[in-house]
């Protein structure tokens, strides 16, 4: 059997693997952590690998259309793709860093003493956790920190995760999955505060991240007779989980309940943050994500929609895209054509572009002529650009790289159009533009105008708003009668699925164009 | 001065530029060209040039061919209202995605290149149970049931393809009725549509459109 030497993480591994598994088959099992969305069918392109030494199976088609030429050359390939001929040495380009909790905000040590009650607020996203400890008596935020969902292993998106969840093994491991995650946080703010001060754990999340949670009702998500209706996503075992979480009794773990099968509290949560309905001034909120959720509000009633977005905002599926992290680019000026500055997050060197980098990258392309708004290079026989980002910086972005952030992009916009066009809401009566999602928090908002991911408001009227929904848990932390306006919010609430919107499809078409928003 | 018409109009598509496609066939109209000559010698095989050129370019561009199958559909829709006799209409498709399926866009490329291929398309929208997929194809006559999935799980649901292929066999239309299917789950795995028992899959929208036009051809030998 070939044996994998791995070098990752200043290691070196010894691993076997078997002629009829792949690479990314042989990691997996030995639970090696690589990024991967698609379980290995060659779409996400986030299992690079660099083979160092080794015979190995030809480069295949998936690879030559996920990869360029460049990352070719440099012995760049996808460890799912590529099966052992010999002993290989290879190295991880995108190792998936799920076993830490990350800091989000520092700690605010005024906040910690014996008395004061605490609370935990739970963002939980499909792609991260957001989590924060609250100071309940003094309604502030101790700390709050972030790390990727660990079921990523389980698909990039919602659906792979409720396809894998149809087995019960799966559906049970995903669930552990987070309970560990959560319990790792918690064995850090034991040092802060003691347990028995901790009165509530409130999660937030969309309704199949929730439902998988609660191990009810996710399966019927897979049914879209259930999009619109309300599903019940109650913890019901609440002792079971403060023993899996090492909490004591004193500790009432739930979640907020969603608002539909595809409106989650999270969204909710969102609303309160952002004060969306305080008034009767129109306001809109966007949510970048893998799937995108957007609310406008008229004055008197709430427009809610969601549409896939494709992962691609998350920077999966795309040749050089990476999800918001260390060593991702996540913005990009361009004072001169042949030499751009970067941004890089953490002080790694960088490995690829975050949604935001893409979006700078595509409107720096088109404002130099390089793309034209059709999606297609303007040197007719270039499959791919090589970035100036820096000599050491080899990337370059392809033309289905092009391709597919043009079909995320249509989606939400086409979505964003029609939720104006359904609502009757004209598009200068909108005094905010909120922008949440880890995606929004580093856009270049004139560039994702130019391109047509946001709609055309003056700038001042558009706030990047970031952890919308764990602020939003917080507010409901320390003012649970909230909780009694979400039917209040139901009644007013219009929910529009696109699927059934007429002319969705030309609009989706329209918004195809890598150009400014067309009302 | 067809050639010359031709020549402009495939560039106008290849550049997706609908407003000087149009223009091309509005000035094309002015100087005395039928509609006729515009959707068959003009529409028509632009379409199946970008066909082949799609089905011999691995790194095809989905968001281009929606826009061209949108241009192509509108100029066929305006032209045909002008035809001198109704046109002959090559066979009808009924078109819709499986049950449990939201996913309306693939459909609009297979239903823009069939429109202009001079194939009927009778489009009954997303989540359509296998009964409704039956029924429009008796009413309307169709010789091919065209189910869309995008997820592996509708693709794979014995409500979708499996239970048309079931109505079909106990209502004894298997010869009348033929079943295609297409989308995502079916380019992973190239033998799936034979799993949920299709007569045939493409791979795409507009390879969709040539797979189902031969199988009409085919029938009706």
């Amino acid at each position: 059997m070939p044996t994998l030497v791995l070098s990752t993480a200043g290691k070196t591994l010894h691993l076997t693997c078997t002629a009829q598994q792949s690479v990314l088959e042989a990691l997996t099992t030995a639970q090696i952590k690589i990024s991967s969305a698609c379980a290995g069918h060659g779409f996400c392109g986030l299992c690079k690998i660099t083979l160092k030494a080794g015979v190995v199976s030809q480069l295949t088609a998936i690879e030559q259309d996920k990869l360029s030429q460049s990352q070719i050359a440099q012995g760049t390939r996808l460890a799912c793709q590529v099966y052992p001929g010999s002993d290989l040495t290879l190295t991880i380009e995108n190792t998936l860093n799920t076993l830490s909790w990350k800091r989000l905000s520092s700690l605010d040590k005024i906040l910690l003493n014996e008395q004061d009650s605490y609370a935990i607020a739970l963002d939980l996203g499909t792609t991260q956790l957001r989590l924060s400890l609250w100071n309940l008596t003094q309604q502030r935020r101790v700390m709050a920190w972030l790390i990727f969902n660990p079921q990523y292993q389980f698909g990039a998106d919602i659906l792979n995760r409720l396809t894998a969840a149809q087995s019960l093994d799966n559906a049970t491991e995903m669930l552990l999955l987070i309970q560990q995650a959560i319990k790792k946080i918690i064995r850090v703010i034991a040092k802060l505060i003691p347990l028995a001060q901790l009165k509530k754990l409130y999660v937030v999340g969309n309704t199949a991240m929730l439902a998988l949670l609660a191990q009810k009702n996710y399966l019927s998500l897979l049914n879209p007779t259930y999009w619109s209706q309300y599903l019940d996503c109650t913890i019901t075992n609440v002792s079971a989980w403060q023993t899996a979480l090492g909490l004591t009794a004193t500790t009432d773990i739930a979640t907020v309940p969603p608002l539909a099968g595809f409106i989650g509290s999270d969204l909710l949560a969102g609303l309160f943050s952002t004060g969306l309905m305080r008034d009767t001034r129109c306001r809109l909120l966007i949510d970048f994500g893998t799937n995108s959720e957007m609310a406008l509000w008229d004055g008197s009633k709430l427009w809610i929609s969601s549409v896939p977005g494709g992962p691609a905002f998350e920077g999966c599926g795309i040749s050089c895209g990476m999800p918001v992290g260390e060593g991702a680019i996540y913005q990009i000026a361009a004072p001169s054509s042949s030499n751009w500055d970067y941004k890089v997050i953490g002080h790694s060197k960088p490995l690829g572009l975050c949604g935001s980098g893409l979006v700078d990258v595509i409107a720096h392309l088109i404002s130099t002529r390089q793309l034209q708004r059709n999606g297609r290079f303007t040197t007719k026989e270039a499959k791919e650009i090589s970035l100036p980002l820096s000599a050491t910086v080899a990337l370059a972005i392809k033309k289905q790289d092009i391709d597919i952030f043009q079909q995320a992009k249509a989606a939400t916009g086409a979505a964003i159009v029609q939720l104006f066009k359904q609502s009757g809401v004209p598009l200068a009566a909108i005094e905010t533009l909120f922008v949440c999602g880890a995606f929004g928090q580093f856009l270049t908002i004139e560039n994702a105008q130019a391109i047509g991911l946001l709609p055309p408001l003056a700038a001042e009227k558009i706030q990047l708003y970031q952890n919308s929904a764990l602020k939003g848990c917080e507010l409901l932390l320390s003012r649970p009668q909230s909780l009694g306006s979400l039917s209040e919010i139901r009644a007013k609430t219009t929910l529009l699925n696109m699927s059934y919107v007429l002319n969705f499809d030309e609009c989706f078409v329209e918004n195809l164009y890598l150009q400014p928003m067309q009302f | 001065m067809l050639t010359k018409i031709i020549t402009a109009y495939n560039e106008a598509v290849f550049d997706t530029d609908r407003d000087q496609a149009l223009e091309i066939i509005h000035q094309a109209v002015a100087e005395g060209i039928t509609p006729e000559d515009i959707v068959f010698k003009v529409v028509i095989p632009a379409m199946e040039l970008m066909i082949k050129s799609i089905s011999e370019d691995f790194d095809a561009n989905l968001a281009q061919h929606f826009m061209a199958s949108q241009i192509a559909s509108q100029v066929t829709d305006e032209m045909v209202a002008k035809f001198q006799t109704s046109p002959h209409v090559v066979g009808t498709v009924i078109l819709g995605t499986s049950h449990g399926d939201m996913h309306t866009l693939g459909k609009r490329i297979v239903s823009g290149c069939l429109r202009s291929l001079m194939i009927e398309v009778v489009d009954l929208g997303v989540n359509i149970p296998a009964e409704q997929f039956v029924e429009a194809a008796l009413t309307h006559n169709a010789s091919v049931i065209a189910i869309s999935s995008m997820m592996m799980h509708t693709a794979r649901s014995e409500l979708g393809c499996l239970k048309v292929r079931e109505i079909l066999k106990n209502k004894n239309l298997e010869d009348k009725i033929k079943i295609v299917v297409g989308g995502a789950p079916y380019r992973w795995d190239p033998h799936l549509y034979q799993a949920v028992q299709a007569d045939a899959w493409a791979e795409d929208g507009i390879t969709a459109g040539k797979v189902i036009k031969e199988l009409i051809m085919e029938m009706q030998k």
